[in-house]
């Protein structure tokens, strides 16, 4: 009998399927995954630290920075939580644009995750390419309305910073009514390869009541099989107005994973054709005090960021910088299910399994 | 039937590679040598405005900026002219901790700063990258975003 013994191997931080500085020190025994240790905090930031040195204002382009696939979302959750704890009105026009710019960027996530897992799979590059050509004419409406690709800083406390230029609206609709078409293709392309199908059919199980005690949300529960979205149970903004539905697939494996961000870019193509129609005219922002100081107290917001629930809990002692900010970033939360979802299967199931989890390092480290 | 996926995806991407010759062709811009124009709204780094009536800056060196900037990027030293009038004697920004932000063009009362339209801003110094009063003051028809507001 050949006697074998397990070795260690360190994936990262420089590895370029682990989608930034993200290590992984893996035990194998031969090929086979025996254990996982996640190793995070190379790209820590002290973003919550930050915020305590500046006003609540000043700690909006910082939030940008956490989720930089998706800056609107996460400059949504903010604003969200600010007003919640100063009992801000945000009025009708700014709520409309938000909603827009959020789903956009749910888009644009799902987009990255989508391509870049099939990077991770091994077709280099090509699905990758049709999939960031659409998320740059995404790009270019949110460059358009606050100056910024990536780093929008879009958001303020009580509206938007600046009301959509004139061009805005009709090249968005444009991009809307086009969309279909091209998640019709990328699935064409995609949904039925069998590489891809035999890749991810049954890799990486994340089982309902594991998910939900690892208290994993967003696509990766939904995928699961439990119906949970936050713009649906508590929802914030203007999203009980929009008629969408929050689909849930049951298998919980990596391809349900993948499936459920196809499924849910064809939700937000829906919200988006609503809201796009019924924008109103009117004020984009509520006029704040020129010293902005919240009244002491605290607030804990939550909102659907294309990875999960994102939530920000604000303190404040009454003085214009915020006493405390917490994040609660879904990556963080859903990258902890990684060691248990990926013990027994192969390494290159493991990138698989990382690749359909979505995570962005910015906002696990902070 | 197995491979029929693998053809069916080959097709998709022979159809992009057919569409790069005929319908709206190739739109790959040829940087550096073409460009495109910046957005109306693009967010450089400030720069000061000067009007082109009297050629002087419209700043009046009150520190909202200083104190509105997240990382304390911008650097002023007050001075006063003949008529007791207030200006920028100094005005630096540190372009290697500005992060475009925008605060400060939206904070100032006096309408004196704007987005500018910088980018390539590669430099081999650090110094190079503290932008002084003079490389910062630009007449409002070359910023683009001063019309966009």
């Amino acid at each position: 009998m050949l006697k074998t013994d397990t070795i260690v191997v360190n994936m990262g931080p420089q590895h370029p399927s682990t989608h930034g500085v993200f290590r992984m020190v893996v035990t194998l025994d031969g090929e086979r995954v025996v254990n996982v240790d996640p190793v995070v905090g190379y790209l820590h930031r002290g973003v919550e630290k930050l915020a305590e040195r500046g006003t609540y204002l000043q700690f909006m382009p910082l939030t940008d920075r956490n989720d930089y696939i998706c800056a609107m979302n996460n400059n949504l959750g903010y604003a969200v939580a600010v007003e919640k704890l100063a009992g801000i009105a945000v009025p009708e026009r700014a709520e409309y644009i938000r909603v827009i710019m959020a789903e956009l960027g749910r888009i644009v996530n799902h987009l990255i995750l989508v391509g870049f897992l099939l990077n991770d799979l091994g077709a280099f590059f090509t699905p990758v390419l049709y999939c960031l050509r659409e998320r740059e004419k995404i790009l270019d409406l949110f460059e358009m309305a606050s100056g910024s690709r990536m780093t929008c800083n879009y958001m303020r406390f009580g509206g938007v910073a600046a009301d959509l230029p004139e061009e805005f609206l009709p090249r968005a609709r444009k991009l809307v009514a086009s969309f279909p078409a091209f998640i019709d293709e990328l699935e064409a392309l995609l949904s039925t390869n069998e590489i891809l199908v035999a890749r991810t059919r049954g890799v990486g199980v994340l089982p309902a009541d594991a998910a939900i005690n690892g208290s994993i949300t967003g696509p990766m529960l939904r995928a699961s099989g439990v119906r949970y979205d936050i713009r649906r149970v508590e929802p914030y903004s203007i999203y009980d107005r929009f008629d969408f539905q929050v689909p849930a697939l049951e298998h919980g494996d990596s391809y349900d994973r993948y499936m459920l961000r196809i499924l849910e870019m064809r939700q937000s193509v829906r919200i988006l054709e609503q809201a796009l129609a019924q924008i109103p005219a009117g004020e984009i922002q509520t006029r704040l005090p020129k010293a902005f100081r919240p009244a002491p107290g605290e607030a804990y917001a939550r909102t659907e960021s294309p990875k999960g629930e994102l939530g920000y809990y604000v303190v404040s002692d009454g003085s214009g910088n915020p006493y405390r900010i917490k994040i609660r970033p879904p990556s963080f939360i859903n990258i902890s299910i990684l060691s248990q979802m990926s013990v027994g299967w192969k390494v290159a199931d493991l990138i698989t399994i990382l690749g359909s989890i979505d995570i962005i390092l910015g906002e696990v480290d902070r | 039937m197995y491979g029929l996926g693998i053809l069916k995806g080959l097709w998709v991407t022979l159809k992009h590679y057919i569409d790069t010759y005929i319908g709206d062709g190739i739109f790959t811009v040829q940087y550096p040598e073409e460009r495109l124009p910046l957005p109306p709204r693009f967010r450089g780094n400030p720069v000061l405005i000067m009007d082109t009536a009297t050629g002087k800056l419209r700043c009046v060196a009150c520190g909202i900026c200083v104190r509105a900037c997240p990382n304390g990027s911008i650097a002023l030293e007050v001075g006063t002219d003949e008529s007791k009038k207030k200006f920028p004697e100094r005005y630096d920004i540190n372009g290697g901790t500005c992060m475009r932000c925008g605060l400060c063009v939206e904070a100032c009362p006096f309408d004196a700063l704007a987005s500018g339209p910088y980018y390539e801003l590669a430099s081999y110094r650090r110094q190079e990258l503290i932008y002084d009063k003079h490389y910062l003051t630009l007449p409002p028809d070359k910023i683009p975003s001063y019309h966009a507001r």
